[in-house]
């Protein structure tokens, strides 16, 4: 046969053209596929500070001083501490006062963003309802309209702020669970084990020690100082569970993942006075929620932050970091570098530092502290994306957690809006690192670009949603090199002890770390004190 | 090699019935009424095929080099089709016009192939058995294509991919004549070129094919799709069959041109009526103008602000012939104001009061709507109401959804207005409720506009008066921080293929 279709043979040289082409595309396939890969479509913004917040670890020359102002009360950190002390010091007409921020924003960890989208937390994104006996810190949420008033005495919290339904969920072995306590097929002595510790901490929430104080309540300070429970300060939360013989894996995760929400620590590295302060302190009472309800807000605390700057006489000095204190006859003088790295002075009556001690004994190095606290590094990831990514199975809720992760899930910024749902909305994840030295993290953490700290979140998120990556648009780092501190046994309460009222004339320490617990309430409450020293007559 | 060639035969076969398939499956998923869909595709394609047979005759020299070129055309035609009538669908006017026109293209050249392929052939294998053998190839194909495509290849591809995936076929029996037959043929380079380019084409097409796919296979509506549009807060869609249209949003029927006087005159007369001297109104939802209709037949009536979130709702309710027919132009009314914007944001900026409130959202069968039913916004409407003003929302079936009925009744009346719920009968909707809120007591009307189809002073008296299998049932009332309303839906409606 020798018609145009009784091909025989391929020769040898059609057949070299052939596997070369084939082989060819082949390999042009599997590059533009890789490179495909490598080219993410959207933009990765970092943000660090770091470099701003480590000028303290230079050497200051004062030579060139561009001004010199005074004032009767400088107050040193724009975080809730001291955005609550100035609060507190205009209520009693006392705003001789200034700010001094070494971030672009007020807020410290409660400071937030926002895009075209919506505004988003950088750190800290809700407030539990608060405890009923807390009446400084009611009246404060009455005067921002978050309490909007009380009912047989008890607060009627604006509903616009309360966590809207569906509120959390946690995707256990394939499936999303309503909540974020791990149920779902769960063994029998799993979910035993989880049922006897969250009564445990019911018992707790009421009760009171010998002092006839409770246990535990905020502000920490007025806590029991009952010995039998100060003790538990010394040993781990870990080891305090194991005694009670608290064990399983559902109870495990779920102990560490709300030390690492809240501490940035897991179980066995916090004190079990701490990790029990977390789960028992909270037992607020409103007319129109539950006792365990939270308050939230698109941009999380952020929202508390811009309604005490609302509330504020003064403006706040951002970009302003103060480079070195000198103690004088009468007060104090201030170095502070401005944006353009420009030297300011400050004399001032009386100074408060709402900063942490490490960062105090680098700028006013007379001042010497046995005990600093330690704070771990988080990244918090503001990711723009499609809605529908995020509800394959069930509706999106606010919190989104996965079981068994090492990092801490995320919240949907845009819940609380009252709008129908958007196709675009931003989402906020949140990761905390504490497996190592919080000085060997950062520096894991600073040697990793965008991309690399990116991919660490993706691979979490990629977990609960398989096709994530292609529907998202944005994404903006903030990474904490200091997250909060750490209630580490024996921080709390020994070091209370040690340092309490070591403050020199005109002085007065604000920050949480004072406290042992970055939440909130604690701020708040060192806010409200230090303004109450200086109205007290320490000196003002 | 004659086995790899009578191979072609049978792919070539195979794609053929696809196509034919896929445009008669398409046609009868967007137009409605299978048996005409199918019929006439089949008709138009058979006769295609005929036309193609007797053109093949004009084809006298170079029979491989136009086999290759029918192969790539076929392939492209064939392969996009799909794509290109979903994609066509919402745009062109004469949408049947052009479906018959691509259908007569692919079966002309699939009329064609066979005839070429006989030809080329034709000397080299005895011509019985060469009849025989082809025949045979052709007819498995059609065998192995009918089963395949509704046991394989819709289910899990869908028919926009479907069709691609056998363009890509077409495509491969051209390259692979290109490629074995090199040395006999001298090819022109750009025949290979356009082979590669064109199986680039439905490859890129096949890889994005499928987002298109996942919209098709969610309609199923069995009328006349008449409009479609997906806007990013729903999807709208009309259909027709005979005198009747229906308004879908989002799969959920709103209205059906047959009855919807039954709604709009329960929802907007009862109350409307009862008001001595009404000025201004305030419509929420409702972009199909219907309610405005109802409330234009009240003289007194100076102002319509209709707050809708979704611009095109309203613009093609207020453009297309047939619809403003049905609203009788109530949207291009001059004492209408449209507002697009979403209804939470609106009142909780708005300070201006009405006397009367219309609240016609679509039930709360998620979260997001769930929250137009919630304390916080009854709150707001309160401040939006004028002290003996009146204000009506539509409350799902209480027949159906009782809970939820009455939990709206509960909520509105947490909020601080005084309920006065009823209920009527729509036949596309069923027994139907709706709630009357207001400051002071309401006071059923004496009288109503004139020329009304439904609601008169006998048939209110009925309206308010509840059965037991759908009376008052005690329930929570619908706040944002535990949202029943949508759990008490999700729970009633689950029982409903809804």
């Amino acid at each position: 046969m020798s018609g145009p279709f009784t091909h025989t043979k391929l020769n040898r040289r059609r057949l070299l053209i052939l596997a070369g082409t084939a082989s060819l595309g082949v390999l042009t396939y599997s590059f533009l596929k890789e490179r495909y890969k490598s080219i993410r479509k959207f933009k990765i913004l970092k943000d660090e500070n770091s470099a701003r917040g480590h000028l303290v670890r230079e050497e200051f020359d004062a030579n060139q001083i561009h001004s010199s102002t005074e004032v009767e009360t400088l107050i040193v950190g724009g975080g809730i501490s001291g955005l609550t002390t100035a609060y507190f010091l205009d209520q009693s007409k006392k705003s001789n006062y200034k700010i001094l921020e070494a971030d672009q924003r007020p807020g410290g960890n409660s400071a937030s963003g926002g895009n075209e989208v919506s505004q988003f937390p950088l750190g800290a994104h809700y407030l539990p309802i608060i405890r009923n006996d807390d009446a400084a810190l009611m009246s404060f949420l009455v005067d921002i309209g978050v309490v909007t008033g009380f009912k047989n005495d008890l607060p009627i919290y604006n509903e616009e702020f309360l966590c809207q339904v569906p509120s959390e969920r946690l995707f256990i072995k394939g499936r999303w669970q309503e909540g974020l306590v791990p149920q779902y097929a769960g063994s029998v002595t799993e979910l035993a084990m989880i049922t006897e510790f969250l009564a445990l901490t019911k018992k707790l929430r009421g009760q009171k020690g010998r002092d006839g104080r409770y246990l535990f309540t905020i502000p920490l300070d007025k806590s029991s100082q009952d010995v039998e429970w100060i003790e538990l300060d010394r040993i781990s939360f870990r080891d305090y569970l194991d005694r009670k013989e608290l064990r399983g894996e559902y109870l495990n995760w779920y102990i560490n993942y709300c030390c690492r929400d809240d501490f940035g620590i897991d179980a066995g590295q916090t004190s079990a006075w701490a990790g029990l302060h977390y789960f028992c302190s909270r037992n607020g009472k409103a007319a129109n929620a539950e006792s365990q309800a939270v308050l939230t807000w698109p941009q999380g605390n952020g929202f508390l932050v811009q309604q005490l700057v609302a509330k504020l006489s003064q403006k706040i000095q951002t970009e302003a970091t103060v480079r070195k204190v000198v103690k004088k006859d009468h007060g104090y003088e201030v170095y502070y570098s401005d944006g353009e790295l420009n030297t300011h002075l400050i004399n001032c009556k009386n100074l408060v530092y709402a900063i942490p001690k490490a960062v105090v004994s680098r700028i006013q190095p007379e001042l010497k502290f046995n005990h600093k606290a330690e704070s771990y590094p988080w990244i918090v990831a503001n990711i723009k994306l499609m809605r529908a990514a995020l509800e394959e199975k069930t509706a999106l809720n606010w919190d989104n957690v996965r079981f068994g992760s090492e990092a801490l899930g995320y919240v949907n910024s845009c819940h609380q809006l009252l709008q129908q749902n958007a196709e675009e909305i931003n989402i906020t994840f949140y990761y905390s690192f504490s497996a190592k030295t919080p000085t060997e993290l950062r520096k894991e953490l600073s040697q990793r670009n965008e991309n690399e700290l990116f991919d660490l979140i993706l691979q979490e998120l990629v977990k609960m949603h398989p096709h994530i990556e292609s529907s998202i648009s944005a994404v903006s780092l903030k990474i904490h090199g200091h997250g909060m501190v750490a209630p580490k046994p024996g921080y709390i309460w020994d070091k209370r002890i040690q340092n309490r009222d070591q403050e020199p004339a005109g002085l007065i320490f604000a920050h949480t770390e004072r406290a042992g617990i970055s939440i909130f309430e604690e701020a708040f409450h060192q806010g409200l004190l230090a303004a109450q020293k200086l109205l007290n007559g320490k000196t003002v | 090699m004659k086995n790899l060639y009578f191979f072609s035969v049978f792919v070539v076969a195979t794609c053929g019935l696809i196509y034919e398939l896929v445009a008669g499956a398409l046609a009868s998923y967007l137009l409605g009424d299978s048996v005409t869909q199918f019929s006439t595709i089949i008709g138009c394609y058979l006769f295609a095929m005929g036309v193609g047979s007797y053109l093949s005759k004009f084809i006298k020299q170079n029979l491989v080099n136009f086999f290759v070129k029918v192969e790539i055309l076929i392939g492209l035609f064939g392969g996009l089709s799909a794509a290109i009538l979903f994609l066509l669908f919402d745009q062109v006017s004469s949408f049947r016009l052009v479906l018959y026109i691509i259908v007569f293209i692919i079966g002309m050249f699939v009329g064609i192939e066979i005839p070429l392929i006989m030809r080329i052939l034709k000397d080299e294998i005895e011509f019985n058995d060469l009849v025989s053998k082809i025949f045979s190839f052709d007819y498995i194909g059609a065998l192995f294509a009918s089963l395949l495509f509704p046991l394989v290849l819709v289910p899990h591809l869908g028919l926009i991919r479907t069709a691609l995936l056998f363009g890509m076929l077409n495509v491969g029996v051209a390259f692979f004549t290109l490629v074995y037959f090199q040395k006999r043929y001298n090819w022109s380079k750009s025949l290979l070129v356009s082979a590669i380019f064109s199986f680039g084409v439905l490859f890129v097409a096949f890889v994005l094919g499928e987002r298109l796919t996942d919209w098709v296979e969610n309609m199923s509506y069995g009328d006349k799709v008449v409009y479609s549009h997906s806007t990013s807060y729903q999807k709208i869609l009309i259909t027709q069959a005979g005198d009747e249209t229906k308004l879908f949003l989002n799969g959920n029927l709103q209205f059906s041109s047959r009855d919807e006087y039954r709604y709009h005159e329960s929802l907007v007369h009862p109350a409307l009526a009862a008001l001595s001297n009404p000025v201004n109104v305030l419509i929420f939802g409702g972009g199909d103008g219907l309610a405005a209709r109802e409330i234009l037949k009240y003289p007194s009536v100076q102002k319509i602000v209709l707050v809708d979130l979704d611009r095109k709702m309203t613009e093609i309710f207020s453009k297309n012939d047939f619809l403003t027919k049905l609203n009788q132009h109530s949207l291009s009314s001059e004492k209408l104001e449209i507002v697009n914007q979403d209804a939470f944001i609106w009142i909780k900026e708005n300070k201006l009061k009405f006397d009367f409130i219309v609240v016609d959202f679509p039930d709360p069968a998620n979260f997001s709507l769930g929250k137009l039913y919630s304390l916080t916004f009854y709150r707001y409407l309160l401040n939006t109401l004028n002290e003996g003003g009146l204000a009506v929302i539509q409350s799902t079936s209480p027949y159906v959804a009782r809970k939820s009925f009455w939990c709206i009744d509960q909520t509105l009346r947490e909020a601080g207005f005084l309920t006065n719920p009823y209920h009527s009968y729509v036949p596309s909707f069923g027994e139907w409720g709706y709630i009357i809120a207001s400051k002071e007591s309401y006071k059923k009307p004496l009288k109503f506009p004139p020329d009304l189809k439904f609601v008169s002073i006998d048939t209110l008296k009925s309206f308010f008066e509840f059965p037991s299998d759908m009376n008052y049932v005690n329930v929570a009332s619908n706040k944002l921080n535990n949202q029943n309303l949508v759990k008490y839906f999700e729970d009633e409606w689950a029982v409903y293929a809804h």
